[in-house]
């Protein structure tokens, strides 16, 4: 056990007065309260330890490790019944952006039948405007609403997939629970989209509520609509807390914005947007 | 009109083709059944499946169909090299006599180099008497093995062997010594002649007679008789486990991957199940194999005992020896194969499918699902518009019908309601539009032009929406229809 313990308190001293990578600390420490039994084998460092920045401040800043744990359980919802296709549209987004960052993986995304008729099934050129090429997305359509969760783990175990989406009507705990640990398992990240709205309680990383925004007109056209933009609640992270953002989504960069409306601001108004800056401004005292 | 019969009546003096009249006049107790061919074939069917225990190669006697008064059936089995497996031929026979027996199916089994030959020792054969051997020809001894039977061992017409035996030509052998012309001279048809040489050439191996199995035999097949039945999943399981290695070794030795396997499972009662699994590109992965089967093995209904099993590769696939790749990315194509046949074995071919773009204009018929393990095919590029609108990433399978109010004749629509909630319009984009190829729009099919706006609505929500049909266009079109085909968020 004293061999595969990391870092030593002793060994942590003595370098603060150098250089202390506080968020490798933050990431060691999450991964120790959060799986034990992973860092016993070799299975942390690879790709798994590596969190996955938003790269938005406000929502990096809330989450434990400055970002998604990359081998966790993420669900999302609509805000409302409407917001499904909303949510369904980060999920996408996030999915694009973690197949881009592992190269070589193909993406399984899980749905049943009434999943399919709910929003409809998957558009190969539409994926591959949002930059994810159609053939390395494996489409499974469950004939029966329980088969979806068991695809998923399957899946997630199978450590082949860069990422796995899966639609669920309902999930309970015990079953996201499961899902949460054969993400961590097979060290593939999990998203998740709730067609029922976040339940009570849940195993997964995080949670976001989506509602859709009006957004601002294209700029070479002022009639039609231009990028996406979306409300991101961050209702719960666990190690992290809760956090609220106005963002656009770019599917041509693949990157995430804040919305304009609130970058242009000239100071913070509100109490929940000094608190998001608070962590980056104790790092650079730190770092200094 | 009696169709068989079975050994007590045959011992009262009963035989088949009497009256029935008559057969109870004789024998006032007479228990009798209707005759059903159909089912008698089944049965034999069915025994013929359960026999591939003994060997692949099982096939239902068809020689003596037709001739309408048998009531007893045939099978064919070809033993090549299979005897050794069960302690020699004279072992093999003996299993197989008592394991009929055991199943309460009255059997004669005879053993030669060539069907006709093995047919004649079976009927006409000295009594067995628990001495298999009298029935065993020696291998390149058929000739004088059935030279001392009747000729009706010949599998000849009844009137032929009437014809021999009116002719004072009792026995094979002394039919086999005359010359060839003269006994065929001796028929009145040339084709009587011929038919009961053929018979003759083909029970002494001088003509082939090849078997057709009644299923095809697999390239590989590994099997393991059971001491004691098996009764649970377990055990079967265990079984699996042991047969695996053996079958995944024959398969590396030939160069060849299994696309499909079967177990079969013999049952005590004679019932024999079958479970296969398929796959998605050739394996020979024992685990992974092992994996796919423990879904579907939670059907097999072991009845009173599974005494046998075999594990047959009924489809392969040519594939090169395995190769340690130094890049990751071929170990991590195989996990995906791997992770698709699970997937598969669970849920049914076709739940699992690669989007494949293909050359057409309408946005519904521009993809199609292929299999996974499907080598993407040499595609046809369409020439494309410079700029194209972006696509939704959700496309309904039908689109969803939907009350607009638009700009006539054709501005996009200010107001909409789709699922019952009004939704007022605040950007839209367009018209794309998309019409169908000229070759498809003939013989009264879908030929309507549509036009696709990109909606964004006032509460940010983003819709693919098309109109069928132009306005104005006819009395006869009706107004055009409006549809929300895609979701873009």
């Amino acid at each position: 056990m004293s061999a595969s313990r990391p870092i030593s308190p002793m060994r942590v001293g003595p370098s603060c007065n150098g250089t202390v990578d506080l968020a490798a600390l933050r990431r060691r420490i999450a991964a120790l309260e959060r799986r034990p039994a992973a860092l016993e084998g070799a299975t942390v460092g690879s790709r798994a330890g590596q969190p996955w920045p938003l790269g938005i401040d406000a929502l990096d800043g809330a989450l434990p490790e400055g970002g998604l744990a990359a081998d966790g359980l993420h669900e999302a919802a609509g805000a409302s019944a409407a917001d499904g296709p909303a949510a369904a549209a980060f999920l996408a987004a996030l999915l694009v952006r973690l197949a881009h960052a592992d190269r070589q993986g193909a993406v399984l995304v899980c749905q049943s039948r009434n999943g399919a008729a709910r929003f409809g099934r998957l558009h190969g050129p539409g994926w591959r405007d949002l930059g994810l090429e159609p053939a390395d997305l494996l489409i499974l359509r469950a004939r029966r609403e329980k088969d979806v969760p068991w695809a998923m783990e399957e899946g997630l175990r199978s450590r082949a997939l860069a990422v796995v989406l899966a639609e669920a009507e309902s999930i309970e705990f015990t079953a996201s629970r499961r899902l949460a640990l054969a993400a961590a398992e097979g060290a593939t990240p999990a998203l998740l989209l709730r067609h029922d709205g976040l339940g009570p309680a849940s195993a997964a990383l995080t949670r976001w509520r989506v509602a859709a925004l009006p957004g601002r007109a294209d700029p070479f056209d002022e009639g039609a609509p231009g990028l996406p933009r979306w409300r991101l609640a961050l209702v719960r992270a666990r190690g992290g807390r809760p956090a609220t953002c106005e963002v656009e989504w770019n599917r041509e960069t693949g990157d995430f914005r804040v919305a304009a409306a609130l970058a242009d601001r000239p100071a913070a108004p509100r109490a929940g947007a000094g608190a998001v800056e608070a962590p980056r401004r104790a790092r650079a005292v730190i770092g200094g | 009109m009696l169709w068989a019969v079975n050994r007590e009546a045959g011992a009262k003096g009963l035989n088949s083709g009497m009256r029935l009249a008559d057969a109870r006049a004789l024998l006032a107790g007479l228990v009798t059944a209707r005759a059903d061919a159909a089912a008698d074939r089944q049965g034999l069917e069915r025994l013929a499946l359960w026999c591939n225990r003994f060997t692949p190669w099982c096939a239902v006697d068809a020689s003596d169909d037709g001739d309408g008064d048998s009531g007893d059936g045939g099978l064919l089995l070809d033993i090549t090299g299979c005897a050794h497996l069960f302690g020699g031929e004279a072992a093999l026979m003996d299993e197989i006599a008592a394991r009929l027996s055991g199943l309460g199916v009255e059997n004669r089994l005879g053993l030669a180099d060539t069907p006709g030959a093995a047919w004649a020792l079976a009927r006409f054969g000295p009594a067995a008497n628990g001495r298999p051997e009298s029935r065993i020809a020696v291998h390149g001894e058929a000739r004088t093995a059935i030279a001392g039977l009747p000729v009706e061992a010949l599998r000849l017409a009844a009137e032929d062997a009437r014809l021999l035996r009116r002719l004072g030509l009792t026995t094979i052998g002394v039919v086999d010594g005359l010359p060839r012309t003269s006994l065929a001279r001796r028929f009145p048809s040339r084709e009587r002649g011929g038919a009961v040489l053929a018979r003759l050439d083909r029970a002494l191996g001088r003509f082939a007679e090849p078997i057709v199995p009644l299923t095809p035999p697999p390239a590989c097949l590994e099997r393991l008789a059971l001491p004691e039945p098996l009764l649970d999943r377990a055990g079967l399981d265990a079984v699996l486990a042991r047969l695996m290695p053996g079958l995944t070794a024959s398969l590396e030795r030939d160069g060849l991957g299994a696309r499909r396997l079967a177990l079969w499972c013999y049952r005590v009662d004679g019932g024999v199940v079958r479970r296969a699994v398929a796959t998605a590109r050739a394996t020979r992965d024992g685990d992974h194999l092992t994996r796919l089967f423990r879904e579907t093995l939670e059907t097999v209904d072991p009845g009173f005992g599974i005494d046998c099993a075999a594990l047959h590769a009924e489809r392969v696939e040519p594939l090169a020896p395995a190769q340690l790749s130094l890049a990751g990315d071929r170990r991590k194509q195989g996990g995906v194969d791997l992770l698709v046949d699970r997937l598969l074995a669970k849920l049914g071919t076709g739940a699992v499918c690669r989007l494949e773009p293909v050359a057409r204009h309408r946005p519904e018929a521009a993809e199609r699902a292929v299999a996974p393990g499907h080598d993407p095919v040499p595609r046809l590029e369409m020439p494309e518009a410079p700029e194209k609108p972006p696509r939704p990433f959700r496309l309904f399978d039908r689109p969803e019908p939907i009350d607009v109010m638009a700009e006539v004749p054709d501005g996009p629509p200010l107001l909409f309601t789709w699922r019952r909630v009004r939704r007022r319009v605040a950007r839209a984009a367009g018209p794309e539009r998309i019409e169908p190829e000229w070759w498809a729009g003939a013989g009264g099919r879908d030929e309507t032009v549509r036009d696709y706006y990109r909606i964004e609505d006032a509460d940010g929500r983003r819709y693919w929406l098309y109109r069928a049909g132009l306005y104005g266009s006819g009395e006869a079109e009706g107004s055009p229809r409006w549809y929300v085909h895609g979701l873009y968020g």
